[in-house]
């Protein structure tokens, strides 16, 4: 907005020696209309700015703008920002004529500068929103995040147990024991693995079991590795199937 | 270093039995397992064995049974044997046999004279085991093992490993699922088990290596599966079952420790 009406007022004062492009006026308007910036390039068109001195034109970021200078007047003949939006013939007298093409969409920044200049007044900067064709995707840190979308799991699953070792019980010890029915577990596709407290992997993962008391399972998609569910390593080893089944879908 | 004991096995193999006793009044330098661990009482090691839980034999087929042959490397098998059970048992299923000779090779001092449980301890940790297939039952000394070896064992390590030094501190361990290395007196009752594939102990101060993991009651005594690593002739497919009596005698002369956890590349780091 800043940009905007300093642009208005710069256009206003009859001190610039620029003239920049304005949409078209309707002409059976009653009120007298204000003209308003063109602050887009379309694709194919031209931003033609005219000035009675000579200038120096800045523009970034680099590689959005292509900026020829030509003396005026002069005739020119295509589509110009602020026009009607077709192909249109127009003459541009003011002796400096600077034709401004759009190589790239993006947000570009103008920067008028004209010979001689004693005060920043004289100085127009401006913003072009540039549209020459289809848009590039946006940054990878600018594009909006989508929304995480529940992870469709494998269906199998992988069982992190974390224990203290240190203070296996006897239950703990009749569950982890029952090497058929882990067996079995293994032989549906999954996989588990006991972990000590105190091993980096578990330290790791401590963010996943917080708050639980151990021995904990954590209940992992196979594939993606992500924590579908977080519980007390049941006593019974049926009710560990019961509740691993339950998480896999089955 | 004195020459060590040898006995011929039942199928006619001379067997060196490496296990060496420390000096008198050694103290071991790693926590003890009764330090680090509550023990349970008889009703929790009962409560345990009383669910008939598969035993070493029931898990491992003969395939996983080293043979030392003519070295005295007991120490290393059992520690090796241990190392690759406690993997297993942790779900690593990469069925990965480790190399007694390699963690011999780590604690003979340069000579087949057998060594010390302590040391197999330490190194367990400190070095960790490399495969089998890498460091062959010959390799007993660094210099004969390829380039790799360390690099390999670094893979594969003990991580919470104790000496244990009381017998309801062994029960608690073999009944934790632990596997514990401990010495026994291998003489002719080692090599005669009964009908029910148990071994009578023999007289002495324990000359020989190997491990228990898991334990049965059988006809009301506790009887630990015991894994040697004479080939698979020896007892039944390579095991044994031993009660307290064989492990009394050497209690106490010998650094026992327990394999509590591993530390493995692949799942761990």
């Amino acid at each position: 907005m800043k940009t905007l009406a300093l642009l208005l007022m710069v256009l206003c004062q009859d001190a610039s020696p620029f003239r920049l492009p304005v949409i078209d006026a309707t002409p059976p308007a009653p009120q007298p209309v204000e003209p308003k910036p063109v602050t887009t390039l379309p694709e194919d068109s031209f931003f033609v700015v005219q000035s009675d001195k000579p200038a120096i034109i800045l523009h970034s970021p680099d590689g959005l703008l292509n900026v020829t200078e030509d003396q005026g007047p002069i005739r020119l003949r295509g589509k110009f920002a602020g026009g009607s939006g077709k192909v249109e013939t127009k003459t541009f007298d003011g002796k400096y004529v600077y034709t401004i093409e759009g190589l790239k969409s993006g947000k570009a920044e103008l920067i008028l500068i004209p010979s001689g200049v004693t005060s920043s007044d004289q100085i127009v900067r401006l913003m072009l929103s540039v549209n020459a064709g289809p848009q590039p995707p946006p940054d990878d840190e600018k594009r909006p995040k989508p929304e995480p979308k529940p992870t469709p799991h494998s269906g199998k699953v992988h069982l992190d147990i974390i224990e203290d070792v240190n203070n296996r019980t006897a239950d703990t010890s009749i569950v982890l024991k029952q090497v058929v029915q882990w067996a079995e577990l293994i032989d549906a596709g999954n996989s588990y693995l006991i972990r000590d407290k105190d091993s980096s992997a578990a330290k790791l993962m401590a963010a996943d079991y917080a708050g639980n008391d151990l021995p904990v399972v954590i209940v992992r998609d196979k594939e993606s590795k992500k924590a579908l569910r977080v519980m007390p390593l049941p006593k019974e080893f049926e009710t560990l199937q019961r509740l691993v089944k339950e998480v896999a879908g089955e | 270093m004195s020459e060590i004991e040898q006995i011929i096995d039942e199928c006619g193999e001379v067997r060196r039995l490496g296990s060496l006793m420390p000096p008198a009044g050694f103290v071991s330098a790693f926590n003890t397992f009764e330090s680090e661990k509550p023990l349970w009482d008889d009703n929790d090691i009962r409560k345990v064995l009383s669910k008939n839980l598969p035993t070493c034999r029931d898990i491992f087929g003969p395939e996983w049974v080293h043979d030392q042959k003519s070295h005295g490397s007991c120490n290393g098998y059992a520690g090796a044997g241990a190392l690759q059970a406690a993997r297993w048992m942790r779900g690593i299923r990469d069925k990965l046999k480790l190399s007694g000779a390699y963690l011999y090779s780590k604690i003979n001092g340069g000579a087949d004279n057998g060594s010390a449980l302590e040391d197999g301890l330490r190194a367990v940790q400190q070095y960790g085991i490399a495969p089998a297939d890498l460091v062959t039952w010959d390799m007993i000394y660094p210099r004969e093992q390829p380039k790799t070896a360390n690099e390999e064992a670094a893979k594969h390590k003990g991580f919470k490993c104790y000496a244990v030094q009381t017998k309801q501190g062994f029960r608690t361990a073999v009944a934790a699922g632990f596997p514990v290395i401990v010495a026994v007196h291998a003489g002719a009752n080692f090599q005669r088990p009964n009908s029910a594939g148990i071994v009578k102990a023999d007289n002495g101060r324990g000359n020989h290596a190997v491990f228990v993991l898991g334990a049965k009651i059988i006809n009301g005594t506790e009887c630990y599966d015991l894994q040697n690593s004479w080939n698979t002739r020896f007892g039944t497919d390579g095991r044994v079952y031993a009660t307290w009596d064989s492990f009394e005698q050497t209690f106490g002369n010998h650094t026992v420790y327990a394999v509590a956890s591993t530390d493995d590349a692949g799942v761990d780091r």
